[in-house]
């Protein structure tokens, strides 16, 4: 396939996801079952975040490397007296395997891959409620952000997403995701529902903001670099925290900034300020919604401010701006009032 | 506004972020020598700085959020995930901001102030608003 047609299904991805909704495979995303009288905890210990969690709730977290750098994206559902963990970066089967390594002798919990028995598919966009309500009737309008529900038995459905739409992932098992998506496809033709890539979330993570655990620029940061402290917790004690402090305590260092050009730009382009490398462009995507390119650039910390025209890439101007780069539709759309069939009527600034 | 602001003196550039958090892209000043881009560039970061200490300190110390002043990043999402505020600390922080710096940062009837999102955003909204203000007087 070519470039330009590459590019072009991108935007028509991309557009679903911006404009009415959109239904992904989270292949890159593993499953683990956290149970018995010490889960808590084992999370606790291993993952950096403070772990503040109900039952029907689910936090963002993180798991750290030894030397404090990012090992994995990571969110956490209370499921009662069990945890079901989300994690990207890493398999399952190897989230599985660091959980056992943190366990100790005197402590009972029992961890399992369920990778191996379930899949994760996600429905994306500012109509994304309705497509869940056209499932599973309207009550599901009123989820929260960052709780999950039991639409039916064994399927576990979270309001997240990485895109800044209205977002919900479906973890279902491998026996039953087959009649999931086939009713998930069948209610949302009205939606003009359509399959959305790994590439079209990773854009539109980039528009967003949302951290990227998968882009190959990204490797080896810490979360201070890419401004992840809220995920940290104060109390310490977590695997990478000694580490983590270490280089808190570094002088200088980097810090993720929000890129915009009329050029391209492309991972591992050098920012430069008259002549001089202040940084590395991380994450880089071609602008879907204009001409040149966005990106994050881990920039020297005192430069890495918003709204700077000084920096360059490859010789071409770029300006550092204030993160997100869209006003995400989701953000206008009252579910009480607006559907799919009259999204124009969505007010929206400079309409 | 604010006296605290360390380069208080100096006025300020015009934004380059506008206030739908669209970024677009500003002509460089070509040609202009080096001495007088890192002044400027100072003279930016100092203000931008400076303004965003002071909104950190009315988050901690209003708000009460969880983290120190210098954990709150500045693109980090303040409401939803990130800070997890909610819709009443929207309030605090707006009138908290807009009594702070002098200036009003979001319309009332705006439903969804954009200029809420990040530490960052907050900033730009305040500096475009001032600039605004000057412009009146």
């Amino acid at each position: 396939m070519s470039n330009t047609r590459d590019l072009e299904e991108l935007r028509e991805e991309v557009g679903a996801i911006r404009g009415g909704v959109a239904l992904s495979e989270l292949d890159r995303v593993g499953v683990v079952r956290v149970s018995g009288e010490h889960g808590f905890e084992l999370l606790d210990r291993t993952l950096a975040a403070d772990l503040y969690v109900r039952d029907g709730q689910v936090r963002h977290a993180i798991l750290l490397k030894e030397d404090g750098t990012i090992q994995a994206d990571v969110s956490v559902l209370c499921d009662d007296e069990d945890f079901v963990v989300f994690v990207e970066g890493i398999p399952a089967s190897e989230l599985t395997q660091i959980l056992g390594g943190c366990l100790m002798e005197d402590e009972a919990a029992d961890v399992v891959d369920l990778s191996p028995s379930h899949r994760v598919v996600a429905i994306n966009g500012p109509f994304a409620w309705e497509l869940l309500a056209e499932l599973d009737g309207p009550g599901a309008i009123g989820l929260r952000y960052l709780t999950f529900y039991r639409p039916r038995p064994g399927v576990i459905c979270t309001r997240g997403g990485k895109t800044g739409e209205y977002g919900y992932e479906f973890m279902v098992p491998i026996a039953e995701e087959a009649g999931l998506r086939s009713d998930l496809v069948a209610a949302g033709r009205r939606l003009d529902l359509r399959l959305a890539s790994s590439a079209a979330l990773d854009y539109c993570a980039l528009e967003n903001w949302f951290f990227n655990v998968h882009a190959p620029g990204i490797a080896g940061v810490d979360p201070i670099e890419v401004q992840l402290q809220w995920r940290l917790s104060n109390q310490g004690g977590y695997r990478g925290w000694g580490a983590l402090q270490e280089r808190r305590a570094r002088p200088g260092g980097r810090r993720s900034v929000a890129l915009r050009s009329s050029a391209v730009l492309s991972v591992g382009d050098t920012v430069m300020l008259e002549g001089r490398s202040i940084g590395t462009v991380a994450v880089a995507a071609s602008d879907l919604g204009g001409a040149g390119g966005i990106a994050l650039a881990l920039v020297e910390r005192p430069l890495a401010h918003s709204g700077i025209d000084s920096f360059t890439v490859n010789g071409a101007p770029v300006l550092t701006g204030s993160p997100p780069f869209v006003d995400n539709l989701s953000l206008f759309v009252n579910p009480q009032v607006h559907s799919y069939a009259n999204r124009d009527e969505v007010p929206r600034p400079g309409r | 506004m604010s006296n605290n602001n360390a380069d208080g003196a100096v006025r300020l550039p015009r934004p380059r972020v506008k206030s739908d958090g669209s970024t677009p892209l500003a002509p460089r000043a070509g040609g202009v020598r080096w001495a007088a881009v890192q002044l400027a560039l100072e003279h930016w970061i100092a203000r931008r700085t400076s303004m965003m200490d002071i909104v950190r300190r009315i988050l901690v110390e209003e708000l009460h959020v969880s983290l120190t002043a210098e954990q709150i990043d500045p693109d980090a999402a303040l409401f939803g995930t990130g800070l997890q505020l909610d819709s009443i600390d929207s309030l605090e922080l707006v009138i908290a901001v807009e009594s702070e710096f002098g200036i009003q940062l979001v319309e009332r009837d705006d439903l969804v102030p954009t200029a809420l999102r990040t530490l960052n955003s907050i900033v730009d909204a305040v500096i475009e608003q001032s600039a605004a203000a000057e412009g009146e007087e």
